[in-house]
Parts: structure tokens; sequence; C-alpha cells
């Protein structure tokens, strides 16, 4: 027991000595969910980008994505990417590509069955969002969410996009 | 192929050392500590669990990652009690070659062959510690991988099983059009009995594609398990899932199917959990189930069984105008055959169905049906409303009596949420459900309802406050009790930080993830979790 006190409280000292950057500078590419796939550094070279976590069987999340699809509509133009991926496991997977057709989603959707991608951000709950801006610095990170957020996510890339 | 907790950590320090400069640091925490009560029954004892987690991602130098998880889980919530580093890992990734050493997750196809992930809430963890490989070549995906795994039974803890395993996969896009792929799993492994100890060995090959023509995708995946016990029996099963989507315009729509027979037995074999010849916990295939996000809709709901079980779904998304979404979902399931009941020599026979490659309604087959058509509408840019109908029905056959005294419960739920942002300081949703049962092992009450609802308000993006009551006219309620009531509040401490705390009593209930089942205990008290990402 006191051996992995002292083993827990070395990993601790270990990150609190070591530039705690989160998850900037992450670099992968994803697999696309309508085909082709999508290179993470590129794209927020392009313009700030917005990575959101998400999944089906996720209210919240749902509830999320019809103001993203809104936010995505009024701002694409003036260059803001989002990535959204999806979280759902083999046993609701077949059905996310029909969901994003219907639901008439235009930002990139990636698929993330096994949570690479999730662990690789360290993400803990769905809903999660993180902005980055164009030099791949986080902006802004939101987990879960409530009624009301969108409008503070709204601020953020308004702020980001250089619109306040 | 174990990996020491040392040399991780001595290969680490030395990383950490010499390229410290370099390092980039991710950290998450999840704290959980709970105080109260909890009910099994009538029986109620103290409990009390404090659980912290903190995953750690150290980003070195040419794409290469060190990973820890330091677990306190003394006592968890769910679970068995663990304090130390339960994850460790140091891995390579750039655009065509990925390399991990220690601990590891991995997903083949749709998971029929190798589906190994972890879920917290139902103390389930299937993750391997080994090499798990991983090699790009233009359209062509090639992996390969081999462990240790202990995995803890989550109905029964104290069964321990130890699987070496080693497996790989290979696939291959031949165009946009058409990708097909295989894998093959061979394991090793050893399940305890009291006094004994099952040894096996099991070889699980796989084979799928996946077709895309105009409007129409197709996905098949067909796997085979064959398990041989050492001084026992040898079982060959398979399993068939299929998934057909069409896209059109605002009209999605999906049909999955599902064929399990990866361990038919009569009903003595059956309910003994402890057979080693049943699906193994590397195998993890799609539930062909709709997943509900409604409280009751998500409760007691039917428990897939990998081993025998055919049915499918039908899901169809439809965006109707830009501002009401709907979505009609449908299953049905059932055992594949009968098995007659021989009273006089205590045995049971073989009775195949005609057509066994669909499902039956017929209670001998222990069928469960269920659908659900929900509207989401948006009044304005502010204000959202969903409103659903679901019913459902479950049979679970008694193989000795027969239909009489067979288990059968039925609901109709009727889930409602309203969400409206008033402004830029004040948000509130409105959540209510309706559901009436009818349950047949319930003797004195067959018919009863249960009703759920929940207010949340947020204040600033920042605080919120939910107070959520459930109440039951079941008299004969397992519990005791026939309502329950919770105070929440949660105050976002920045971007990095949440808290939140609980007060108040929770009626628990069945809950299942990826076929994964478990019963949740009545809890009464205090419960506080912190949240931290940086």
């Amino acid at each position: 027991m006191k051996k992995n006190i002292i083993t827990g409280f070395i990993l601790f000292l270990i990150a609190i000595v070591n530039p705690v950057s989160g998850q900037e500078n992450i670099n992968f590419s994803i697999d696309l969910i309508n085909g082709g796939e999508v290179d993470f550094s590129t794209l927020h070279q392009e313009g700030p980008v917005l990575v959101n976590f998400w999944a089906l069987w996720c209210k919240p999340c749902r509830t999320e994505m019809k103001y993203l699809k809104k936010i995505y509509e009024k701002y694409s133009g003036k260059g803001l990417k989002i990535l959204g991926i999806n979280q759902d496991t083999p046993r609701s997977l077949s059905k996310v590509k029909s969901f994003v057709n219907s639901y008439g989603i235009e930002y990139l959707i990636g698929l993330d069955p096994n949570k690479k991608y999730f662990e690789m951000f360290n993400g803990q709950v769905v809903p999660y969002s993180l902005l980055y801006n164009k030099d791949g610095e986080i902006v802004y990170q939101h987990s879960g969410y409530l009624p009301g957020d969108e409008i503070e996510l709204e601020k953020e890339i308004k702020k980001v996009l250089g619109e306040e | 192929m174990k990996f020491s907790r040392k040399t991780f950590f001595i290969a680490f320090l030395f990383l950490s050392g010499s390229v410290s400069a370099q390092i980039q640091t991710s950290i998450s925490n999840t704290l959980r500590y709970g105080n109260g009560k909890r009910s099994l029954g009538n029986t109620t004892s103290d409990f009390i669990y404090r659980e912290n987690l903190t995953d750690a991602i150290f980003r070195l130098p040419k794409n290469i990652s060190v990973g820890f998880r330091f677990l306190y889980d003394n006592p968890p919530e769910i679970g068995q009690e663990f304090t130390g580093i339960s994850r460790r890992y140091i891995e390579y990734n750039n655009d065509d070659l990925y390399l991990r050493a220690g601990n590891f997750s991995e997903l083949y196809g749709k998971g029929m062959a190798n589906n190994l992930f972890e879920n917290r809430g139902l103390a389930y963890d299937s993750w391997l510690d080994g090499v798990n490989v991983k090699y790009k070549f233009d359209d062509l995906i090639i992996s390969a991988l081999g462990g240790v795994m202990n995995f803890a039974d989550s109905i029964n803890f104290w069964r321990e099983e130890n699987y070496t395993l080693f497996g790989g996969n290979a696939e291959y896009k031949f165009n946009k059009y058409f990708t097909a792929g295989i894998s093959f799993v061979s394991a090793e492994g050893e399940i305890p009995l009291p006094g004994t100890i099952h040894k096996l060995n099991a070889e699980v090959p796989e084979i799928y594609f996946n077709l895309i023509t105009g409007d129409f995708e197709l996905f098949v995946d067909w796997s085979q398990k064959w398990t041989s016990v050492e001084n026992g029996s040898s079982v060959k099963g398979s399993g068939i899932y299929a998934a057909l989507n069409f896209n059109k315009g605002a009209l999605g729509v999906t049909l999955d199917y599902k064929n399990y027979k990866f361990d038919e037995q009569d009903p003595f074999a059956r309910y003994d959990f402890t057979r080693p010849t049943r699906i193994l916990p590397f195998q993890n295939p799609p539930i062909v189930m709709k997943e509900h996000s409604y409280l009751l809709l998500s409760r007691s709901i039917h428990q897939v069984d990998f081993n025998d079980e055919v049915g499918f779904q039908l899901e169809i998304f439809y965006l109707l105008k830009d501002d009401t979404f709907l979505t009609l979902n449908g299953s049905l399931t059932s055992r594949h055959n009968f098995y007659n009941y021989n009273s006089a020599e205590f045995s049971f026979e073989k009775e195949n169905r005609d057509g066994n490659f669909l499902p039956s309604t017929n209670d001998k087959y222990s069928p469960f049906w269920e659908y659900l058509i929900e509207a989401e509408h948006s009044l304005d840019d502010y204000t959202s409303l969903n409103i659903g109908f679901a019913q459902r029905s479950k049979v679970i056959y008694n193989d000795i009596s027969g239909s009489a005294a067979s288990h059968k419960i039925s609901s109709t739920v009727i889930p409602l949420l309203i969400q409206r942002t008033f402004n830029n300081a004040y948000a509130a949703s409105i959540q209510y459900e309706l559901e009436f049962v009818n349950d047949n092992y319930n003797t004195q009450q067959m018919k009863f309802n249960n009703q759920f609802i929940s207010f949340v308000n947020s204040f600033l993006s920042v605080i919120n406050l939910n107070l959520r009551y459930e109440f039951t006219s079941n008299d004969f309620e397992v519990s005791g009790r026939k309502d329950w009531f919770t105070v929440e509040t949660g105050y976002r401490i920045n971007q990095s930080n949440n808290i939140s705390l609980s007060f108040g009593r929770e009626r628990g209930g069945q809950t299942c993830s990826n076929g994964v089942c478990r019963y949740i205990q009545p809890f009464s008290g205090f419960k506080l979790t912190l949240l931290s990402n940086i």
C-alpha cells in the first residue's frame, strides 16, 4: 500500500515538473465516416478547429450537435472547421452513418470504435469539446453539455475567429 | 510477454530525465467519493467508496508516448479493491506504424473475434497486457497482438480468469466500394472453479467484408469459435452479424442482423455460468438492440446471450423539415431452438425449429421485442422538445415447468424532454418519463407504473442544480421503498475542473453495456465527483 502511494506521488511529481500542455500539438490521422481520412495538423493549419467527441446513445451529445450544426453553417465560411469523433462501439456503430447523413451534418465525422482517439485526448466523459486555434493551441475545452453551454461556445468561436 | 511495472517505470524515468524539456504532459483525474447506505432487498448496510483514477500521458519527441494509470479503488463503488499502477504502456505512432507495449485495448472487425474494452461503470475490463502492432501499407492494414489478460467476471468477481492471447488481422481496401478483412485469435485460458481449474484452448477465426453500392452499404461478418477443454469437451460454435444501410437525402435506414451460436446448450448447461465453452471475454459482438438514453428505457433491458441468440433491428432516421427529426427503432430477438424436458430422465432433448435463422415470437424461445418512436422538435432557436413512445416485451421461458411458470414482463414508456435557454445567464430542462409495467412474477400486483422527473437549472454555464424524483406504484418493490429523491449541484471551477455533489436516494437497477449487465444496488447518501483534465 505504502509503496503504491509513493509510486503515485513520484508520478505526480514527474507530471508537475514537466510542462503540462494538455492536449496541444497532438498529431493524428482519422478515418472519416463518408470515406477518406483527415490529418489533424493539416486541419488546424487551415483555420481554428473544434474537436467534439460524441456518441449516438448520449442525449446531451445529440442536443449539442444540433447547435454545432448551426454554428458550422454560420462560421465555416469564416474558416471554422469541426471534427466530430464518434464514440459508438460496434454495438451501434452501424447506425452512425445513417444518423449523420439524415441529420444533415456537414462537418467532418471520424470514427473511434475502440476509443483510441478519446484515450489520446485523455477524455473522461462525452460530450467533450476542445477548440484549437491555428497554432494548434487549445483556447477552450469543455466536458459535458448543459442547456446554455452553446452560448459560451459560440462566444469562444467568435473570439478565435477574431470577431469579438 | 508481460512487462514488469518496474521496467516501465525505470525506462520512463530515464527518458523523462534526458528529454525533460521536450516532454508534453496530459493528465486527467477522476475523484469519486460516496458515503451512505446501500441496500440489497430488505438488507441495508453502511457503504463508503473512495476512488481516484489518474491517467497520465507523457508525449516524448519522435512520436513516442508513455502512459500510466494510477488507480486508488479502496473500496470502489463496483468491482474489486485495487491500489497502484493499473495501466502502463509505451507507444510509438506515426502515419504507417503503430506499436504499443504494455496495456492496450483493440478491436478487429466488429468484435466477433476480438474486442478488448473497459467499462468502469460495470467493472468490466478485458484489456490485454503485451504487445500490439499495426502497419498500414497503402490500402492494406495488418495488425498483430500478443499478451496476457487477467479478467474478473463481472457477475462473479471471485472468478478471475487468465488468458494468453495471440491474434492478427488483415484488412484490404480493394477500391472505394469494397473492403474485406480476416482475423484470427488463439487463446490459452484458465477458468477457476471451486476446487478445480478448467484449462482450455480456443481458436477464433473471422472473415468480413464491406460493400458500398449507390445509396446502399452492406457489412457482413462471420466468425467461428472452437474451444477445447482439457479432460473435457470440445465445442465448435459460430456467429454471423450483418448490417445493411440505406441513405438518401434526409432518410437513413439501418437493418442489423445477428445469428449467434457460439455455444448453444440445453437449459442445464446454459445456466451454468462457469462452463468454459461459452463465449470468451475477448469476444464482444454487436448486440443488435437499441442503446437507450432515457432512464426508464435503459433499465431492466434484455441481456443478450451471445451463445444462443438470433435477431434483427431496424432503425430509421428522418429529418422532417429542418426543425423536426424522427427516429423509429424496432428489434426482435429470441433463442434458436427449444429443448423438451424429460422429467423421468431429468434431461433435455433438442427440438430444432424450422427457420431458426430468424427470431420467433413464440414464448418457447424466450423472445424479446421492443419499438420506439421519437420526435425531436425545435420550437425556436432556444427551445426544443423531445417526445417518444416505446413498448417492449420480454419472456424468460421456464424450460422445466413450461409457459405458465415463465417470467413475462411488458411495459409501455412515454418519455418527454423540454429544454430552453432563456438568456446568457439561465437555461433549464425538464425530463419526465412514465412507464406502465405488467410483470407476472409480481404476483400480488402485476400492473404498476414508474415515474421519473428531472429538473435541471443551469446558471451562466457555470453552476447547475438538478432535482431528480422517481416514484413507483409497486407496493412490492424489492427495495421496500416507493420513491427516491436526489438533489445534485455541479460547479465548473474552470475549463479543466468540474465538481459535483449529490445527496439523496438512488433507486439502482440493472445496467447493461456491450451485452454485459450488472445490477446496481440502491444507494442513499452523499456523493462527490471531481473531474480534472489538464
